[in-house]
């Protein structure tokens, strides 16, 4: 197999150590859900769905100053390499558990009381990071959805491959790599929503490699900008910010 | 110069600092700064001092007060009817809220109260509260009471009577409060 | 797990009262915003099983059981050993916790614990092969958590990592095609001890070692594992509060610190050097 970083300083897929793989947002892509988004990230293919608020049930769940969010992330059984048991996995239970966490502080769920507000992410098919891909989706979703937001919630992952930090790892570099460390931000806040970190990484490296993932975010955010600009305003041309 | 300006914006965008604008619909306000809370236009009245977000994103239907909403009676007690709500000022809504109904204050009929609905009826009802997050539901408006209803004993179609109802099978009658474009099945 | 929740005037009082005492430095129980409760470990206090230990971390009480068995390796592993880290928080730990499945705290407990010991390539899986692609070694780390107050994953973290400190298992040989276990006993080839440190942001102070009633009010928590030379080998942000670029940083230079202290305590307990 190849080097998973050449002489040049190359990717096995070619790029380089601070490049993104090519990512597509679709917003509104569901008929029946509230909100809907589908991104494709490197291989990943994912759709979000977002319906609610609505009523709870079972109706004790429900909360008398807020809504609860629920999340599930799930992958097809076709979605991987050697198929996947539908039945949800532990991992898949930690990651609903951490995306939902990841989304909740941009969601205003103060506004929405005693109702839930479901988001669904199908892996159709699975690359490495889907869940900072899966995040990416949801968020503009929720958006589409009309619920109101403090912002939107942006998500890439860094870590160490062949010695070196690198941004937004695939498949291959997931599992040959040293490290990973997918991160999500709100990001006019510069505030963390997720977090995870596998993999042995110095202090220095820690550094760089979450430096590397913020800006990965921040790349992320002008995608999701655009994306949503494309459904609502008919084209895709980052907004321009006006000075006064 | 023009009173007002726009720009697009995007949830979580700043549009202006707190002393300069106040927060209207679809904004909030976060410590110094106005933002943006959905995906539209910003307009800056700019005699108001106002910042408003104007979404082109379909709101999540909520019933709010005023509402007229249709449903089916899920429970009736003596005092209170539970409706699971079909319909929200006449368009399809999924999101299966459930509306209270005190029957305690309804009018009387004959020097007794009368049974307002039943399990199962489909009855339009107006939203008079949200308050605590519960929808409270009451007969309001003139068109408000029970749309449709089968028998309560054998579960044939009904004809009205004035203000009765009355089985086509087995010849039962039944009070409600009906609807004025009430209709047998 | 769940703390005292549901109850919201309660935990508005509470938040108000902690993060009062918080702008002071200060704690409920007295404690600093870097101090841990007292730890104390014991090892060796189940016999049948290959290694335990019993942590205490304040009133949080967990046991950590080694079983180590054979098994066939992952096909994609075939020259490793297996390892197998899973959490339950008993009924009897907590008013709040109930039988049945593992929900989705349990399971991030036992997976974020699981990646500590894992990323830091602690166990030299390498060593646990048999016959390659064939017979491994198959380490299972069972953790009850007895009694619930907080920080179940530093926790729970020292329990499994105490207990494979002083495990020793009966060493397996394949005699004419067949499988057969020796007298003798080895310890398990481990290389470093990664040591987990949970923090928990309430308003805007970090605080370490978080006892339930703090995190029944905090806004988010961070678990950064660190290994004996330093290095972070995992992370897991919980709870839907947010924690900003510096504080991310400076939560990196406090699990360095924090896990070396802690570790020295794990050290002396279980005599390993590294």
């Amino acid at each position: 197999m190849t080097a998973l970083i050449n002489e040049q300083g190359l990717r096995h897929d070619g790029r380089r150590i601070e490049d993104l793989r090519p990512i597509k947002i679709e917003v509104g892509i569901l008929k029946n859900a509230n909100g809907s988004a589908y991104i494709e990230f490197g291989k990943n293919k994912i759709i979000a769905a977002v319906y609610g608020p609505k009523e709870v049930h079972p109706k004790h769940m429900a909360l008398p100053d807020r809504a609860v969010l629920r999340c599930r992330y799930h992958m097809s059984p076709f979605s991987t390499d050697t198929r996947k048991n539908p039945a949800p996995s532990r991992r898949e239970i930690e990651i609903s558990k951490v995306v939902r966490e990841a989304l909740e502080p941009a969601i205003m769920i103060n506004d929405y009381p005693r109702t839930a507000i479901d988001v669904f992410l199908e892996v159709l098919q699975s690359d490495g990071g889907s869940r900072c891909a899966g995040i990416n989706a949801a968020s503009v979703a929720l958006a589409d959805a009309g619920i109101n937001m403090r912002d939107l919630v942006s998500a890439c992952a860094a870590g160490k491959v062949g010695g070196q930090v690198v941004l937004d790892l695939d498949d291959t570099e997931d599992k040959e790599g040293q490290a990973d460390v997918p991160v999500a931000i709100m990001p006019n806040f510069d505030q963390v929503t997720l977090f995870q970190l596998d993999g042995i990484l110095t202090q220095e490296e820690f550094k760089k490699a979450f430096g590397f993932a913020l800006g990965g975010c921040r790349k992320l955010y002008q995608l999701q900008k655009e994306a949503l600009m494309k459904k609502y305003f008919g084209h895709g041309e980052p907004i321009v910010e006006e000075n006064e | 110069m023009s009173e007002k300006k726009e720009r697009k914006t995007m949830p979580g965008e700043a549009l202006a600092v707190v002393e300069e604008f106040e927060p209207g619909e679809g904004t909030y306000s976060n410590g110094d700064s106005v933002r943006a809370a959905a995906v539209g236009i910003a307009e800056f009245d700019l005699k108001q001092r106002k910042v408003i977000v104007k979404s082109p994103v379909k709101k999540p239907a909520l019933p709010t007060k005023g509402d007229s909403v249709e449903g089916v009676v899920e429970s009736a007690q003596s005092n209170v009817i539970n409706m699971r709500i079909l319909r929200i000022n006449g368009k399809p809504n999924e999101a299966n809220f459930t509306g209270m109904l005190s029957t305690r204050q309804d009018p009387q009929r004959r020097g007794r109260r009368i049974t307002v609905a039943k399990v199962a009826d489909l009855m339009r009802a107006t939203v008079y509260s949200t308050k605590n997050a519960i929808i409270h539901l009451a007969l309001e408006r003139d068109n408000d009471g029970v749309l449709s209803t089968v028998c309560s004993i054998c579960g044939g179609g009904v004809v009205r009577i004035n203000d009765r109802v009355k089985c086509k099978e087995c010849g039962y009658v039944d009070e409600r409060m009906l609807a004025p474009d009430f209709r047998g099945v | 797990m769940a703390a005292v929740k549901k109850s919201l005037v309660v935990e508005a009082l509470r938040r108000s009262q902690m993060t009062e005492l918080l702008a002071k430095g200060k704690r409920l129980d007295g404690r600093g915003p870097l101090d841990y409760r007292p730890i104390r470990i014991e090892t060796g206090v189940i016999s049948k099983a290959s290694g335990s230990a019993r942590v205490i971390i304040g009133n949080t009480e967990v046991i950590a059981g080694v079983k180590v068995e054979t098994g066939t390796p992952f096909p994609d592993t075939p020259d490793q050993g297996l390892l197998v880290v899973n959490a339950e928080v008993l009924p009897l730990a907590s008013p709040y916790a109930e039988p049945g499945p593992p929900d989705e705290d349990a399971i991030e407990l036992a997976r974020v614990v699981d990646r500590g010991i894992r990323e830091s390539q602690m166990i030299d899986v390498s060593k646990l092969v048999i016959k390659e692609g064939e017979k491994v070694y198959a380490v299972f780390v069972d953790v009850s958590v007895l009694n619930v107050d907080g920080n179940l994953f530093d926790t729970t973290s020292y329990a499994v990592v105490s207990a494979l400190l002083t495990a020793k298992y009966k060493r397996h040989e394949i005699v004419d095609g067949k499988l057969k276990q020796l007298e003798d006993t080895e310890p398990l080839p481990l290389k470093t001890i990664p040591t987990s440190v949970t923090m928990a942001k309430i308003g805007d102070t970090v605080v370490v070692d978080p006892t339930d009633e703090e995190e029944a009010v905090m806004d988010a928590r961070l678990t950064i594992t660190t290994d004996s030379n330093g290095n972070i080998c995992a992370g897991q942000k919980g709870n839907a509060g947010t924690f900003s670029f510096e504080q991310m940083q400076s939560a990196a230079d406090i699990s360095r610190m924090k896990g070396e202290e802690n570790r020295k305590v794990i050290r002396e307990v279980t005599g390993f050097a590294n």
